[in-house]
């Protein structure tokens, strides 16, 4: 079965089969994720893509439901300047690079401040503790969180 | 290149309608509906999504998503993922819904499961189930022929969502009330031994140094849900602070109902059940 999809920012058409699970199927016909395991269970945050301004496992998602939408992966993400601007805050405050999370980390994290700019404090770390990893990185990444709702909200209430 | 999963790949339809959806069943009777799939793949952990043969897909339905206002009730349509319910504004969502919400499963996850597929998950209840049957809600049930509305209080009794093939959950119905205290705590989650996984949830109105209303819930996923509502009525209307005695025999009722569930409740689960059920009844005066 060949789909067409937006896959960060740019059309392509992918074949897979209806079983099979949006991951798979960028693994093997994109070149995405190629460097990773996952859990296949929804769990341990590897996987996630936005599809439609949503971040979900893209193990949990069936192939077939992702025709003619928008996907955007961690690397496609990694391009953009809201990317850029983010890892500025987040080196500021000290983060040391992990291989296993720090982009994924990112991606989740900016991901859940998009669909939800109020967060608070405590929110912010049960999302981040969402992806399992040791590296220690999470102060890091709650005070880069914290900094960054604060620059949006000023832009917001500056716009008024 | 395709890599083929084995077998004859099933037949999958993707719905633009809730029409849309029930006309299909005619020609499919088996179909089966899969809305975030998030609970389908928990029901069949495999490296490739296990479809059933013939499959309703229900994310293209726009109109099952639908959110209704009415004086007395909220209408949450069935395929709203958690975090559409999370995201709704003001007072509206009863904050006992959310906090239930809030906590399934991770955030990416919340942004695919469903309200519908929460509460239709094959052989146990998910965790909505206890705080929509606090707040006493209803559920709409679909078919080609009509409707019926399934209370909470049925549910419960049956201990799951019984629906017949052809049949949609389109619609959750939660009646507005005020419950100026609410009690939440789930203790584990999926990763978690059963018998270390529980929910305790409470809904109160204090009034004028009374209690003028309780809903009290404990859900052990495995062994059942403990809701008592006789001892519910028996707190309504008494003198806050709740005196020793009638707490006691409250705790004593609950700690009755932990020995006649159908699978035993683990030591944990009775503690910790039994510490929450204390804990609420000492906080009721609390403004
Ligand atoms: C990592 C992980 C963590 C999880 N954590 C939790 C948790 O903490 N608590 C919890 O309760 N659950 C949990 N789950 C299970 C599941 O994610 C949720 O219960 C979710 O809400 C199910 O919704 P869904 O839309 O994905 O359901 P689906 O998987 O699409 O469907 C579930 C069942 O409901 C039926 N169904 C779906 N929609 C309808 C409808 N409109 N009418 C009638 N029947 C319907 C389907 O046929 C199926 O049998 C977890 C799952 C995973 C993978």
């Amino acid at each position: 079965m060949k789909l067409p999809l937006i896959l960060n920012g740019d059309d392509v058409t992918l074949d897979g089969d209806t079983r099979e699970s949006l991951f798979t199927v960028l693994q093997r016909e994109a070149g995405v994720f190629q460097e990773k395991t996952n859990c296949r269970k929804g769990t341990c945050g590897r996987c996630h893509v936005v599809l439609d301004s949503k971040e979900v496992p893209s193990c949990l998602v069936p192939f077939f439901q992702v025709k003619q939408r928008e996907v955007v992966t961690p690397e496609g993400f990694s391009q953009t300047d809201e990317y850029r601007q983010f890892r500025l805050i987040l080196d500021e405050e000290g983060l040391v690079e992990c291989a296993e999370c720090t982009d994924v980390q990112i991606f989740h994290l900016f991901s859940y401040l998009e669909l939800f700019p109020q967060a608070g404090k405590e929110e912010c770390r049960m999302v981040i503790g969402e992806i399992p990893c040791r590296c220690g990185s999470r102060p890091v990444l709650e005070r880069g969180a914290a900094r960054w709702l604060e620059r949006k909200e000023a832009v917001r209430v500056g716009r008024r | 290149m395709s890599v083929a999963v084995e077998g004859p790949p099933p037949l999958v339809y993707s719905p633009r309608s809730l029409a849309e959806a029930l006309a299909l069943f005619v020609p499919n009777p088996q179909a089966q509906l899969f809305a975030g799939g998030t609970a389908w793949h928990t029901e069949h952990l495999t490296t490739s999504i296990m479809l059933p043969p013939v499959t309703l897909s229900l994310h293209l339905a726009e109109d099952l998503r639908r959110i209704t206002y009415g004086e007395r009730s909220l209408d949450l349509g069935g395929t709203l993922s958690l975090n559409q319910l999370l995201s709704v504004g003001g007072p509206w969502v009863p904050s006992i819904l959310k906090e239930a919400a809030r906590v399934i499963g991770t955030s990416a996850l919340r942004n695919l499961a469903t309200l519908a597929g929460n509460v239709c998950q094959k052989g146990i209840l998910g965790d909505l189930f206890p705080a929509l049957h606090l707040l006493g809600a209803q559920f709409e049930i679909r078919n080609l022929r009509g409707s019926r509305w399934l209370t909470t209080q049925q549910v419960a009794e049956e201990g799951r969502v019984a629906l017949a093939p052809g049949e949609i959950l389109t619609r959750v119905r939660i009646p507005q009330e005020d419950w100026p205290q609410t009690f939440y705590q789930k203790i584990g989650n999926i990763r978690t031994p059963w018998d270390e996984r529980l929910a305790m949830m409470g809904l109160a109105r204090p009034k004028n140094g009374q209690l003028e209303a309780l809903r009290l819930s404990f859900h052990l996923p495995h062994s059942g849900l403990i809701r008592i509502q006789s001892l519910e009525a028996e707190l309504a209307g008494q003198r806050l602070p709740l005196p020793h005695r009638v707490r006691s025999q409250a705790q004593e009722r609950v700690d009755e109902a932990l020995n006649q569930l159908p699978v035993p409740a683990s030591i944990f689960q009775r503690d910790r059940v039994l510490h929450m059920m204390r804990w609420i009844l000492t906080r009721l005066d609390d403004d």
